[in-house]
């Protein structure tokens, strides 16, 4: 018995070949279907194919034929090159099989290692393919074990804790400042894409109230109406800062809208409670001395790139923790599955020698000719007690292995010295 | 030797440990057993001065190894309080080398210690029980503050090392410092109180000498930062950094006893 992944991705394939495997979720079904009847090798069998990735997952009795069977397969559905597809291909058996799988699962294997889809798409991958009755007990255990990694390392490593997109990590370093963010006010002055990105998360995270400020009145009652917020004159903002925890600044004026003097100002007649500039301008529009007053911060665009930086850093470290745990689970899964092969394995076993045992005799009567009943008994009882003691000792010690992290590999010894897998 | 006193202490150490290599290497698991060996402790200490108080027949006051003991007893208490409450991992590896301290200390000194002949007066009583839980109150303010000045300080710096991912938000530190004030300032302002109605009663005069000295500077401090917070609307990093001025004087103040 074998475990194998198949399959290539963003780091060993171009987008040419990847976009040719791509399997749309809908055809998953039919992908099954086809992968049943032209490649009977594959005992059990996952399809998963991410825009990333195209994987498949399965049981093998023989990884050469199983592995070839596939390839001729994805040749001739897929349409592609043999030597491209050879050239990007990976397949990893057993042990590394099932590391792999866990760390697609917990998003370790990701290109943005620590992103949330690749959980869910991995959830989908397996229900399409359970719904098609093309896995059994063990890809069962398998997968679900894998969702049971991902969740593990989510809570227990930070590699999804912090942010790494610029307009993310304007909401980490609020969050650093202010705590919760629900009822805080954000005013944005200008517009952009970048801006309307973080006033859309700020929100999703609790702000409350969202004040629009531009040169000309009609573009901020615009995006005040697109945030649910209340735009504000221009000439005003003097008066409505007052008012606001957060304030991103993205406008094309020439000299600064914000000055050291209006902050201090400002925080005055806020008693100190914090405030949090964000300055995407270029030129900048707040002056980068408003950063020393107290219980102000003021963040530009490379700032905040900085941030993302720091934060790709500690993922990666997480990441190496995260590790670690994958190593535990897959140690833990193979126990389990050598319990699994245990018992077949001592059934093929004793029938193995028993067979090995039965010709003899055979041959050895024929030869010997005529024999009393007592004597053929004899015989018989003889070579039986033989057996036993000979295979007693591999399938206690084999037995009480089982339980321990070598159990697979003496598991492998016996069927590979005893030839059971011919 | 108060067999109870020395496993809380021995706790306590393993305790801040593994506080300390937590904040180092972030292992939940850490976390977890560090804050099982300081309830354990906690437990045994407070065993170890039920013992002691039997004994004596009075409150764990009567002499410096009492006094350091009942210190310890009293910042482990906020502590497991507020670490329950506020949920702050890093915490216990700012305030748990304290509490350490103090059980160290109350174990150095011996039990034997020359005792005060005035431990059953009253002001005296309500003079070390107050004292000793604004003591907790503001160790706690002082791990925050110091919690708050790093973070405050990477925030401005824009350095998004270690400290910045592993400490809370600024808003939570200054919110313990808030509370810390609200509670700790009448506690300590009664101690301080009980202390010269006391010393008046026995010496009929109000006597000043080192500890004394800073205790009042203390209480000036502490008050400066109350009335600043209260009516002037300080916070931050200000805040942050009178309360560890509070601290240090009142940590002096109770090193000061050593000496007698």
């Amino acid at each position: 018995m074998n475990l194998i992944v198949f399959g290539i991705n963003h780091k060993t394939a171009p987008v040419e070949v990847r976009e040719k495997l791509a399997i749309p979720e809908k055809a998953l079904g039919e992908n099954l279907r086809l992968l049943e009847e032209r490649a009977p090798g594959l005992r059990e069998k996952v399809v998963l194919s991410t825009c990333n990735r195209t994987e498949i997952y399965a049981r093998v009795s023989d990884v050469t034929s199983g592995v070839d069977e596939l390839k001729r397969f994805l040749c001739g559905y897929h349409e592609v090159d043999r030597t491209a597809l050879d050239k990007a291909a990976y397949v990893l058996v057993l042990e590394d099989a099932v590391e792999h799988l866990f760390k697609v699962a917990s998003s370790l294997d990701s290109m943005i290692v620590g992103e949330p889809q690749i959980l869910g798409q991995v959830k989908g991958a397996y229900r399409a393919a359970r719904d098609y009755s093309a896995t059994g007990a063990i890809m069962n255990r398998l997968f679900e074990q894998s969702f049971n990694v991902a969740k593990r390392i989510r809570t227990e490593t930070g590699i999804a804790e912090n942010a790494v997109s610029v307009s993310f990590a304007a909401v980490e370093l609020a969050k650093k400042i202010f705590g919760d963010l629900a009822g805080k006010t954000a005013l944005l002055i200008g517009a952009g894409e970048m801006i309307e990105l973080a006033v859309k998360h700020l929100m999703s995270q609790g702000v409350e109230t969202v004040l629009v400020a531009n040169r000309t009145y009609d573009r901020a009652k615009e995006l005040a109406t697109l945030f649910n917020g209340e735009a504000v004159k221009f000439d005003h903002l003097h008066e409505e800062l007052k008012r606001c925890d957060i304030v991103i600044s993205s406008t094309g004026a020439p000299h600064f809208v914000v000055r050291r003097d209006l902050a201090e100002k400002v925080i005055g007649q806020r008693q100190n409670r914090p405030m949090f500039f964000i300055d995407i301008a270029v030129p900048r529009d707040i002056e980068p001395s408003v950063n020393e007053i107290d219980n102000c911060y003021l963040y530009n665009i490379d700032d905040l790139h900085q941030v993302v930086e720091a934060n790709m850093v500690e993922r990666a470290r997480e990441a190496q923790r995260a590790e670690e745990i994958v190593k535990g689970e897959v140690e833990q899964f193979f126990v389990w599955l050598d319990k699994l092969e245990m018992a077949p394995t001592i059934i093929a076993l004793r029938q193995n020698v028993e067979a090995v045992r039965k010709a003899e005799i055979e041959k050895t009567l024929t030869r010997l000719g005529a024999l009393s009943m007592e004597d053929r008994e004899a015989i018989d009882r003889m070579t039986q007690s033989m057996i036993n003691k000979i295979i007693h000792h591999p399938i206690a010690n084999l037995k009480r292995k089982a339980e321990t992290e070598e159990g697979h590999n003496y598991l492998k010894a016996v069927r590979y010295l005893f030839g059971l897998d011919k | 030797m108060n067999t109870p006193l020395v496993i809380a202490t021995f706790l306590f150490f393993l305790g801040m440990l593994k506080y300390l290599l937590h904040l180092a290497l972030r292992r939940h698991s850490l976390f977890v057993l560090a804050t099982i060996m300081i309830a354990l402790g906690f437990i045994f200490q407070t065993v170890g001065m039920v013992m002691r108080s039997v004994e004596t027949g009075h409150g764990p006051y009567g002499n410096v190894f009492e006094y350091f003991a009942f210190a310890a007893w009293i910042v482990f208490g906020i502590f497991l309080v507020a670490e329950g409450y506020y949920r702050i991992k890093p915490l216990g590896a700012f305030m748990t080398p304290v509490g350490f301290l103090l059980s160290l200390i109350a174990l150095i000194m011996a039990p034997e210690a020359t005792e005060m002949q005035v431990v059953r007066a009253y002001w005296f009583t309500l003079h070390r029980t107050t004292s000793f839980l604004s003591f907790g109150a503001i160790t706690l303010v002082f791990a925050a503050g110091v919690m708050y000045l790093i973070q405050e300080r990477q925030l401005k710096a824009k350095r998004f090392g270690a400290w910045y991912h592993r400490l809370p938000s600024l808003d939570i530190l200054d919110d313990i410092n808030r509370k810390g004030l609200i509670v700790g300032f009448p506690v300590y302002t009664v101690g301080f109180v009980s202390a010269v109605v006391w010393s008046y009663q026995r010496y009929g005069a109000i006597t000043i000498h080192g500890s004394t000295a800073l205790l009042i500077l203390g209480w000036v401090v502490f008050a400066v930062a109350s009335a600043g917070r209260a009516a002037l609307g300080w916070r931050g990093r200000r805040e942050a950094t009178l309360g560890i001025l509070v601290f240090s004087m009142v940590a002096l103040s109770l090193l000061t006893h050593l000496s007698k």
